[in-house]
């Protein structure tokens, strides 16, 4: 009997998915709502919109109409400062996160703890969090089931996070210039299933692949879990399509081969013959799409230095989880048409690799220095 | 033992009720399910089985079937006369309504739909008919809108998702407020099913505020009483002056909240997920902004030129859908309508529309009472 009901939770627990449904709309629910902004930090109940006069980061435009009128919506985070944006002691689920920041997105990093860990479950810097790493007026428009990028900067994720004990998110000013974000974070606090393992997502950048080297989106990953979902940026340098290269899965022991092996970079982000690439003038033009599963866009017209096509590409394994029971390698190789074939490149990649696992996970690599975070601008 | 047989139960009893009926989750599609597919338009007003296309041609009317007969789209559509209340579906059973589809012909301000669930005499949605689909300023040039619970296609396909669940009985009306007849083709797509026993009721309320008195905020919804889930806002908003008009911040007062509420948002096209004046621009003097329609939310800017006295006819909506509000005893939801000019907050004296759609158990409070026609009404330039 107490078999059966391990089983039926675990049936329960799977169903806790990111599948957009409208069903569990009308069902009852003993969850509290909540929601911390800079209008109220700590999230606490009736605790809102409080911030006076003397204390407001917008307290000049309210000046006139006082307290309650829109006097602290955003923050301000000095160089170098960590700034927590919310810490939650007690057990629940993020459900919703919105911002909008103002800054050098690949300076400022995000990072999440659950309960007592040390090491963030989530490293990402923000811009590539949201998928739209190219940074401020490079964004994309993004209408995808986990993520929503809004005309200019509007971020919105909708991937569930749980947590049993504690949850801090901080960001980090890396940039020697103050940065702006106003936010929303939105959760409840509920119990959470035995069963269920916690969100991670891990930030990668390799500037300029080394020849034959393939790129690695994500290794390490000890423990058991479900891999949700790639961000991959590629700056392109040289002209032509770039996108041959095969996304790999090595699991569970995986060494010489992958389990999952598929045909080609646009394949895995679920397009099709180079993204409808055609040469116009001599010049690559590409169909962008966002859907609920997949995207592509391009950045054009952008002041950023170096690369003759600057792509963005996001797949969310959301009807389709990649399970694993003990480890996870993923990499991609960057190839291009060469006269005699495939052709390697010495391209910009950088990615996000986004899933749960139960704890404790393995500690992340070191995040880039600065000088390997940073895109170059045009002088 | 009996012990584990209850909590066992309950376990299969919440997933069954995850599992059955129209979901958009692919997961659920493979299960088999119990319920009965029905389906209620002109050419089935009862949506009984069997019992559908069988209207038959009135030798006296000059009918667009007249060559085809029986069967061949005798009975499309239903004219609504002036003044008059037509019950679009009556169903004496136990279900769900799944999807609504219409598409109507008249001032859709002056269309009012109204949802009664089970035995109640006050009703439950009570919203002009273009609000209620997120496109509330007519039907002149889209919106067009792709979300999760509402879509509105091309011309004025008006279209709902909202799960709609009732025990013994639902009833919708449309009241025609029009001085002429409105024309409405529709469809009311159901399953007769068992509802679980945790199992709450639709809601939508209708308030329009047409000009703002000067620092007042706009109340979305007051006086919620009861258990529930909070699961989206429209929000029409008719701005006046040619400034940024969308500064005003949300509040959610809940559950005693009095002085100060529990969620504060950060300005009104934040709540709505946008960012920076929905990327406003300034050319010529005259602001630009950027549409956008999400699963989520939206933002749009009306086309049609023909209504008056705005410099811009404006629609935003958010669903929560992954994140519903939930509240035990109360809720209120305001907001307020703040310019930026000058470095300052400039309180504005807007026109703001709005539909508030929850969940929650009967008995509701009643609602308050419907703008009259006067307030209700878009006017046109002459």
């Amino acid at each position: 009997m107490k078999n059966l009901l391990l089983i039926l939770l675990l049936i329960n627990g799977m169903l806790f998915a990111q599948v957009p449904s409208v069903k569990h709309l009308y069902q009852l629910s003993d969850a509290k709502t909540r929601s911390i902004s800079p209008e109220n930090f700590t999230g606490e109940k009736g605790k809102g919109g409080m911030a006076t006069l003397e204390e407001g980061s917008a307290a000049k435009a309210a000046r006139k109409l006082g307290q309650g009128w829109k006097v602290n919506p955003y923050i301000h985070i000095q160089p170098g400062e960590t700034f927590v944006l919310g810490e939650i002691n007690d057990s629940g689920i993020i459900n919703h996160i919105w911002m909008t920041p103002v800054g050098d997105y690949r300076f400022m990093i995000l990072r999440f703890y659950w309960d007592d860990e040390k090491e963030p479950s989530i490293e990402v810097p923000v811009g590539d969090f949201f998928a739209a790493g190219w940074g401020i007026m490079n964004e994309p428009v993004i209408n995808s089931a986990t993520m929503a990028v809004n005309p200019r900067s509007g971020f919105n994720s909708y991937w569930q996070m749980p947590f049993r004990k504690k949850c801090k998110i901080t960001m980090e000013n890396m940039s020697d210039k103050k940065a702006t974000v106003y936010y929303q974070i939105n959760y409840s606090l509920e119990n959470v299933g035995k069963d269920t393992p916690y969100f991670h997502a891990q930030f990668r950048r390799v500037n300029k692949l080394p020849f034959k080297d393939v790129y690695t989106i994500v290794d390490g990953i000890k423990g058991k879990g479900q891999y949700v979902g790639t961000y991959l940026a590629h700056g392109a340098r040289k002209s032509g399509w770039w996108g041959e290269g095969e996304v790999k899965f090595y699991m569970d022991g995986d060494k010489d081969f992958p389990t999952i092996c598929t045909t080609g970079e646009e394949d895995y982000f679920l397009g099709s013959y180079g993204y409808n690439d055609r040469k116009i003038d001599g010049v690559m033009h590409y169909d962008s799409f966002s859907s609920l599963y997949s995207g592509f866009y391009e950045v054009k017209e952008s002041d950023i230095d170096g690369f003759v096509g600057i792509f963005g590409q996001y797949r969310w394994h959301v009807l389709d989880p990649i399970r694993f029971d003990e480890d996870l390698r993923i990499t991609v190789q960057s190839l291009g048409w060469g006269p005699d074939g495939y052709l390697p490149l010495e391209d910009d990649l950088a990615s996000v690799a986004y899933w749960y696992q139960v704890e404790p996970h393995q500690p992340f690599p070191e995040l880039p220095s600065k000088e390997n975070l940073i895109i170059k601008k045009k002088e | 033992m009996s012990k584990y047989f209850i909590l066992a139960y309950l376990i299969v009893f919440t997933n069954i009720s995850f599992c059955h009926g129209q979901n958009t989750s692919l997961r659920n599609l493979y299960k088999p399910s119990n319920s009965k597919s029905r389906s209620i338009s002109p050419e089935n007003f009862t949506g009984e089985k069997g019992k559908g296309g069988m209207a038959i041609i009135d030798e006296n009317a000059n009918s667009r079937s007249r060559k085809l007969g029986q069967g061949w789209k005798v009975s499309p559509k239903i004219n609504i006369k002036a003044g008059e209340t037509f019950t679009l579906a009556e169903i004496n059973e136990s279900g769900v309504i799944n999807h609504i589809w219409m598409t109507p012909s008249g001032d859709a301000r002056l269309m009012i739909l109204h949802f009664y669930w089970d035995d109640e005499t006050e009703p439950s949605v009570e919203v002009p008919l273009g609000d209620f689909f997120a496109a509330g300023w007519g039907m002149m040039n889209g919106p067009f809108i792709n979300s999760l619970p509402i879509a509105v296609n091309p011309g004025s396909g008006f279209n709902s998702f909202w799960q709609m669940p009732f025990r013994k009985k639902c009833k919708i009306t449309l009241e025609n407020r029009n001085s002429d007849g409105a024309g409405l083709y529709y469809q009311i797509d159901y399953s007769l099913e068992e509802v679980a026993a945790d199992t709450q009721y639709f809601h939508a309320q209708f308030r329009r505020v047409n000009k703002l008195p000067y620092k007042e905020v706009f109340t979305i919804v007051d006086n919620i009483k009861g258990k529930g889930n909070y699961v989206g806002t429209y929000l029409a908003h008719g701005a006046r002056q040619e400034v940024w008009w969308g500064e005003g911040e949300i509040k959610f007062y809940m559950d005693g909240d009095i002085e100060f509420p529990t969620i504060c948002g950060t300005g009104e096209e934040d709540y709505f997920l946008g960012s920076y004046g929905y990327n406003e621009k300034e050319i010529d003097g005259k602001l630009y902004y950027t549409d956008f329609s999400g699963l989520y939310s939206g933002f749009h800017i009306i086309k049609d030129k023909t209504i008056d006295g705005f410099i811009d006819a404006i629609g935003q909506y958010r669903w929560h859908i992954q994140d519903p509000i939930h509240f035990e005893k109360d809720l209120k939801i305001t907001i307020q309508s703040l310019a930026w000019r000058e470095e300052t907050y400039l309180p504005l004296e807007d026109d703001l529309a709005s539909v508030a759609y929850w969940y929650q158990n009967e008995p509701h409070n009643p609602f308050p009472e419907l703008p009259s026609n006067e307030n209700l009404i878009i006017k046109k330039k002459k």
